[in-house]
């Protein structure tokens, strides 16, 4: 797979470049950037929660509300987004075999966008929340952090739309008349999915940036029950975004596990088209669960008894993604190199954090564990232990495509190793610690000793998981000089070729 | 290896010492703004707040920031941290308060929070001695009069919002 048309550019025609393979590989390293910068923070929160009290360099309730806040902010939408974006940039159009993305100035805008945006966000330190929730944030969350935060979210939803449409255009207009859909990648089906799942979603995010900005101006009172609004529909118009947006994160790394599981098994996917099904299932579904979110708001238990119905929907489909997974692995020669490894290991959380997550929508538990722990731990499950896992899988699988080198085994092994406990010591423990009762957001807890202990051992948790991506920073920065040039063609040595890449790429021939 | 293949080998320690040098160089002058100004950054109501304070003083309002107590006044502070279970919330906690005295309550945490007399929600005499609403964080209390008390009297009094912060006055001739 040839991933860079020419030899060793200037740095500068990379930037200002609008090629497909350019702009991915900005995607990928500013979202890996994000990724070690948000891990900074997460290191600070759980070293501060080591101890009950201030303790981590004076940290106050409104420090650690600010650090949280850009935690979560730049997590979500500056490492996972942006990283999956940046992944699809780079393959999607070689496997729908056309010469670039459908409108490459209007892709290379939608990347510039994230910069900008991120700047507003990390210089400002606002301490909102990721969810920005009313009143306060109408009312009393303080300027210009606030306001730099609200325009970082809104430049981001407006990137994600234009990359989004972009990708619809590539895959439906552009894909070679030769290439069936039905025929394409599993992969660019996933992106397919997303991308409609962000057209759909991401507007109403947005307007509800616009009206919560106007709200603080006192222009308008949509949210500001002093000005007879109502802070729930905020809740209602950010969950209409962001249910589907938990989605929207976990389809690429399904999508890329489409193009591990089957490479690394030897063996051709089980079932392409139930993967299909259940791409699109997802696709749907996940609009049908949004206020699952809100079930201490006073809904009706009717309201309540949809969507929790509307969650458990989502179920079926995940499933099949997993048995697809499982079978296509069954009787297969695999080789457990490193993208093997974290896929396995993402899809074994997976599973963990999708039980916790049919187990949570029930309602009279949902009630219990409402803004606890428990949701932190879950939530994190599906972001860190399932997405960022396969993630990182993928990156060690671009890696020797993009770079032409092989990075080192050994020390993705330990870091997958490190990873795998890491994860599950933090996470884990933030369920019980969520049973328990510790509330979510607090800078301090009560002395209890049993609260000590579980916070220290979801901390050391934390200190385990952020050497483990030190450690890949340096393979991948030792290995992008040092490491042993690999034949392209078959950089992990698997003997097979599933995907032949020669034939998608005709524009390269 | 194919002739497409021969050029595989992209990245050169000077290529990668570029891209390290433009990520740092950003991320450092993005702390160097950051960091210095991690205060002035929120350190501004957002105008709407601005425009309800306005509105209450002139009707005469709620809460209204903190100012010089009068003679005759009890001022009594809401601990910063008090909206955590376990904190310490009301300073002092058991005041002797002369029963002609006015009583304001300062909160100084950053969640608003009440001083209501009574011992709970579901305390039938709840909020009859006095009972402050809200006090947003960083503003003072209306001046509260003690109602229906007599010397020697204990007032239990809790927050409405944070039910487990908890006080009490001694009511002195």
């Amino acid at each position: 797979m040839v991933l860079e048309v020419k030899r060793p550019r200037p740095m500068w025609e990379i930037l200002f470049s609008t090629h497909h393979t350019d702009i991915g590989l900005l995607y990928i390293i500013t979202s890996m950037t994000f990724l070690f910068m948000g891990g900074v923070l997460a290191l600070s929160i759980r070293s501060e929660l080591f101890l009950p009290g201030s303790h981590f360099m004076g940290m106050g309730p409104n420090d650690f509300e600010r650090i949280f806040t850009t935690h979560g902010s730049d997590m979500l939408l500056l490492w996972v987004i942006p990283f999956a974006a940046g992944v699809g940039n780079y393959l999607i159009p070689i496997y729908v075999r056309y010469k670039d993305m459908a409108w490459p100035k209007l892709n290379a805008v939608a990347f510039w966008m994230i910069p900008v945006a991120a700047v507003l966000i990390w210089v400002g330190f606002s301490d909102v929340g990721w969810t920005g929730y009313p009143p306060y944030s109408v009312i009393r969350s303080a300027g210009p952090a606030t306001d730099m935060w609200i325009f970082g979210m809104k430049i981001l939803g407006i990137s994600s739309i234009l990359g989004s449409v972009n990708f619809v255009v590539t895959i439906l207009r552009c894909k070679h008349p030769d290439l069936p859909i039905m025929k394409m990648s599993l992969f660019a089906w996933g992106i397919l999915v997303q991308s409609f799942q962000i057209i759909i979603a991401m507007p109403t995010f947005s307007a509800a940036m616009i009206m919560m900005y106007t709200d603080r101006l006192g222009i308008t009172g949509f949210f500001n029950p002093a000005m007879g609004g109502d802070p729930i529909a905020y809740q209602h118009l950010f969950w209409f975004t962001f249910h589907p947006e938990v989605y929207i994160f976990l389809l690429p790394a399904i999508a890329m596990g489409y193009e591990l599981f089957p490479k690394f098994s030897r063996r051709p996917i089980f079932s392409y088209q139930s993967g299909v099904v259940a791409f699109v299932m997802l696709g749907v579904i996940g609009f049908a669960s949004w206020a699952h979110h809100m079930f201490a708001t006073g809904m009706s238990f009717t309201e309540k008894t949809v969507f929790m119905i509307g969650t458990l929907a989502a179920v079926p489909a995940s499933s099949m993604h997993v048995f697809n997974f499982i079978a296509t692995m069954w009787g297969g020669r695999i080789k457990f190199a490193a993208p093997m490894l974290f896929s396995v290991g993402g899809i074994m959380l997976f599973y963990s954090a999708g039980a916790g997550g049919v187990v949570n929508t029930a309602i009279p538990l949902d009630f219990l564990t409402h803004d606890s722990y428990l949701v932190v731990g879950h939530f994190h499950l599906f972001m860190m232990g399932t997405v960022t896992m396969i993630f990182t899988g993928f990156i060690f699988y671009l890696f020797p495509l993009i770079t032409g080198r092989m990075y080192k085994e050994k020390p993705a092994q330990i870091q997958f190793i490190m990873a795998m406990i890491g994860i599950s010591l933090v996470f884990g423990t933030q369920h019980l610690l969520g049973l328990y009762g510790q509330p979510r957001r607090t800078y301090d807890y009560v002395p209890l000793p049993s609260y000590i202990v579980m916070n220290q051992i979801a901390t050391i948790g934390a200190w385990m998981i952020g050497p483990a991506w030190g450690l890949m920073l340096i393979n991948l920065l030792y290995s992008s000089v040092k490491g042993r040039p690999v034949e392209t063609r078959d950089p992990f040595g698997i003997g097979e070729q599933y995907y032949n890449y020669a034939r998608r790429e005709p524009h390269l021939a | 290896m194919t002739a497409r293949d021969e050029s595989m080998v992209r990245t050169t320690g000077k290529r990668l010492a570029q891209g390290m040098a433009i990520l740092v160089g950003v991320m450092a002058v993005g702390a160097a703004i950051a960091v210095p100004n991690w205060h002035n950054f929120a350190s501004h109501p957002p105008p709407v707040s601005q425009i309800a304070a306005t509105q209450a003083s002139q009707a005469g309002g709620a809460s209204a920031p903190a100012a010089a107590l009068l003679p005759g006044t009890t001022s009594i502070t809401i601990l910063p941290g008090a909206n955590v279970q376990g904190n310490p919330s009301y300073s002092p906690d058991n005041d002797k308060v002369p029963l002609t005295n006015k009583i304001v309550w300062v909160n100084k945490d950053t969640t608003p929070h009440t001083a209501t007399s009574g011992t709970g929600a579901s305390d039938p005499k709840s909020g009859k001695a006095f009972d402050t609403k809200i006090i947003a964080n960083a503003q003072s209390s209306p001046v509260q009069h003690l109602t229906g008390v007599k010397a020697g009297d204990v007032v239990p009094y809790y927050c409405q919002i944070h039910p487990y912060m908890t006080g009490k006055i001694t009511v002195t001739a």
